[in-house]
């Protein structure tokens, strides 16, 4: 399973979701299904969004669980 | 969503239906006796599985209308795309199967081309229900994984 560590990373570079949300243009209740882990799919756009007001990579927002590690 | 002129008739029409049916409910035996072919026996002189199972039929087709009233106003009070829809569709379609099974039992005992008729005709609105049910459960997959797209 695909996990969204965007709070670690927000938590990292200090920025609230509004802050977020107004850097990117994303809504505050899609970056809240980000948050949570609810996305089914995430867009390139969206993607490259927020790595870019996070200065980061995609790398560290998406992580990949196997089933053993979920246990 | 917005009704068009036929779905406004239509919801008019199946509480109408209702209202009537309530009220012809406590006449049904006159009512079978007023309109029954002459060689067939008047309701009274029926046994009592028959006077029974046309109660039960009756009130199904009951329970049948109103699930469809239910089913207009989730439609057209928000989406059409809800696990009520999908549930109200498949009771539909067991209630339908239900009165098929009653009408082929009953025609083994009298046996008319209409009640086969009746039954072919309920067979085929439980299968549409049914099928219809599947189409709105895959279609409310398919806007979940919309909706959940960022």
């Amino acid at each position: 399973m695909i996990i969204v560590n965007l709070d670690v990373m927000m938590a990292k570079r200090q920025m609230s979701l509004n802050e977020l949300s107004e850097k990117t243009g994303i809504t505050t209740t899609n970056l809240s299904i980000l948050k949570t882990n609810k996305a089914k799919a995430i867009r390139f756009s969206t993607l490259e969004a927020i790595c870019k007001a996070l200065k980061c990579q995609p790398s560290d927002i998406l992580e990949y669980k196997g089933e053993e590690d979920e246990k | 969503m917005k009704k068009s002129k036929i779905a406004k008739i239509i919801w008019v029409l199946l509480i109408i239906i209702m209202i009537l049916g309530i009220g012809c409910l406590f006449f049904l035996p006159r009512l079978y006796d007023l309109f029954k072919d002459p060689s067939i026996e008047t309701f009274g002189e029926h046994t009592l599985i028959y006077k029974t199972a046309f109660f039960m039929c009756y009130i199904i087709c009951f329970i049948i209308i109103y699930e469809l009233i239910c089913l207009f106003k989730y439609v057209f009070s928000d989406t059409p795309f809800k696990k009520e829809v999908e549930k109200i569709l498949k009771l539909c379609a067991i209630l339908f199967m239900l009165i098929f099974l009653i009408v082929t039992i009953k025609a083994f005992f009298i046996p008319t081309i209409l009640t086969f008729g009746v039954a072919f005709v309920c067979l085929l609105a439980s299968l549409s229900f049914y099928c219809l049910a599947e189409v709105i459960k895959a279609a409310i997959c398919y806007k979940n994984e919309i909706d959940y797209t960022v």
